[in-house]
């Protein structure tokens, strides 16, 4: 994909991104609603063509030469509905005549968790249940290339894990999969390489360790009744960098080894107990937020 | 796997979910042929030397092309509003089939109703056999794709199962009353009978009694016609016919869309 730009009448959803997923490869695009990743699906999709640049999936051009790519790909949309009249089993029988060379519906049932709900109507499924036959019609026709808008949302815990065991379970055997997600840990959890979108841009990509990578460790503690500039650090130039949320400071540092050692010796020599104590990487949550301010300022 | 059987499985899961759909499969499946029974007696005098009964049982069989476009708006609305048409975008099935699927289905829908209509026609009204198949066949092929391109291009208009329902009534009583097949156009003020001979279903109507009963029927003297010169003259109302394929192909792609009018 490059240089994507998508407009709606006077909006702009999608300002100029451009990334690449190899085979095989699990990428995730995060970022907050209308950041525009359901866009840029929808293109990848072969529902839109491009307002401008270039999209092509499996070597093919989504919209245009949708012939080729249809039978290869696997969608699961942020919201489609289906028949709620039908039972799950009708569900996938009808969707199986019309998919070349489609999984055995027991096999796919039994595989996204539902086997035992075959015979109910789609009508009466759980919000996580109706997610889990959205996976089974997607994944129905062994796609090369499978998308996931936001696959998890709105499901419980253990049904989201259930979920990342069947995406990768897929990628095991060698589906290429796009997930968009606004659940940081997810792409954590899942994904090989990321991007984060922000009002139709992508404004950081990589493995995680490039995300994480360039961005301070994190020194997090409470500390009652200690003004900031109690603590044993050079606020020069701004690093590290030190918030107060109440009673709960966070230090942004370069130097983590340097930093907590001042800190314990500065807490040892006061008698200060520093509760809550916890040395860590940044999580993409706070990753999130820094993009979403610097943009901010920017805008 | 062929387009064809790709259609075929999009008609298929089409009548599974019609016949859960309870109010609307009694409408689709049942009305037609009461109606057609209801038609029977309603021509009280004979026209141009036909028995009434015959008259009313012949053109009765069109009454099956207003339901079709029922079916069809009915369809499309629900699942264009219900994003199930989405979904379907995004499997295997070309669009063209997803299109085809719902005219095929719509369309052997009115072929039984047809054949139960023609079987109580001769065994009810004592009708003769048809005269000219091969008219007729043209007639109906050429309702069904009348009335399924206008419910193709008229459901973009529509914005709610409810009101394809309502759009549905006028659609079905416009067709009985003003299309010749309760009673003969001549029947109507001469202004009302031009505007009647030019509505979608009239040359449906003209055309199976044509052929049917191998007299013209379009000339208020219904003369005799013979086997090609019933197709000579079916050649106007084939004009219209098209003209409103024309109509409904224009509005589909002026108005016609895949995702729910609400959002």
């Amino acid at each position: 994909m490059r240089n994507l730009h998508q407009r709606y009448d006077d909006f702009e959803a999608v300002r100029g991104i451009a990334f690449q997923v190899g085979r095989g490869e699990l990428y995730a695009l995060l970022g907050t609603n209308g950041a525009g990743k359901t866009t840029t699906l929808d293109v990848l999709e072969g529902y839109h063509a491009p307002t401008e640049g270039q999209v092509r999936v499996l070597g093919h051009d989504p919209f245009a030469q949708r012939a080729e790519v249809r039978q290869r790909m696997g969608i699961v949309l942020q919201e489609a509905g289906f028949y709620k009249d039908l039972t799950v089993a009708e569900t996938v029988n009808g969707w199986r005549r019309w998919t070349p060379r489609p999984l055995e519906r027991g096999q796919v049932l039994e595989r996204v968790g539902l086997a035992h709900r075959a015979d109910v109507r789609v009508g009466q499924l759980s919000g996580g249940e109706k997610r889990r036959l959205d996976l089974a019609l997607a994944v129905l026709g062994r796609p090369e290339v499978l998308f996931l808008d936001e696959p998890t949302t709105g499901l419980d815990p253990e049904a989201r894990r259930n979920v990342w065991e069947l995406i990768r379970g897929m990628v095991a055997e060698g589906t290429t999969v796009l997930l968009t997600t606004h659940y940081l840990d997810e792409a954590q959890q899942l994904a090989d390489r990321l991007a984060i979108m922000h009002m139709g841009r992508i404004v950081t990509e990589g493995t995680l360790a490039d995300v994480l990578g360039g961005r301070g460790t994190r020194i997090v503690f409470r500390l009652p009744a200690v003004r900031p500039s109690d603590l044993p650090f050079d606020l020069g130039l701004g690093r590290p960098r030190i918030t107060l949320d109440g009673e709960a400071y966070t230090v942004e540092t370069h130097d983590p080894q340097g930093d907590l050692r001042r800190l314990l010796v500065r807490a040892h020599e006061r008698g200060w107990e520093l509760d809550g104590l916890e040395v860590r990487r940044p999580s993409l949550e706070e990753i999130f937020l820094e993009v979403a301010e610097t943009e901010k300022v920017a805008a | 796997m062929s387009w064809f059987s790709m259609a075929w499985a999009q008609a298929r899961l089409n009548h599974t979910v019609l016949m859960r759909m309870r109010g609307l499969a009694f409408s689709v499946l049942f009305l037609p042929l009461f109606l057609a029974v209801m038609n029977t007696s309603a021509v009280r005098v004979p026209v141009n030397g036909v028995p009434a009964a015959v008259f009313g049982a012949v053109g009765a069989l069109a009454v099956v092309f207003p339901f079709t476009y029922m079916t069809i708006t009915s369809s499309i609305v629900v699942r264009r509003e219900e994003r199930i048409y989405k979904r379907l975008r995004g499997s295997a099935l070309p669009t063209s089939a997803i299109f085809a699927g719902d005219v095929l289905h719509a369309a052997l829908i009115g072929a039984v109703q047809g054949v139960v209509i023609l079987v109580f026609a001769m065994a009810a009204a004592r009708a003769p056999l048809p005269q000219n198949i091969p008219l007729m066949l043209v007639a109906f092929v050429l309702g069904a794709a009348v009335f399924a391109a206008l419910a193709i291009g008229t459901a973009g208009l529509i914005p709610n199962y409810e009101v394809a329902q309502i759009v549905a009534l006028p659609v079905l009583f416009g067709s009985l009353v003003g299309a010749g097949m309760m009673f003969p156009l001549s029947a109507l003020p001469d202004w009302a009978q031009r505007v009647a001979e030019l509505m979608p279903l009239t040359p449906i109507v003209t055309m199976i009694r044509t052929a049917y009963l191998g007299r013209d029927f379009g000339q208020d003297a219904a003369p005799e016609v013979g086997f090609l010169e019933g197709f000579q003259v079916s050649a106007v109302g084939l004009g219209i016919g098209l003209l409103w394929i024309g109509i409904g192909l224009w509005s589909t792609r002026k108005y016609f869309r895949w995702d729910p009018r609400r959002a």
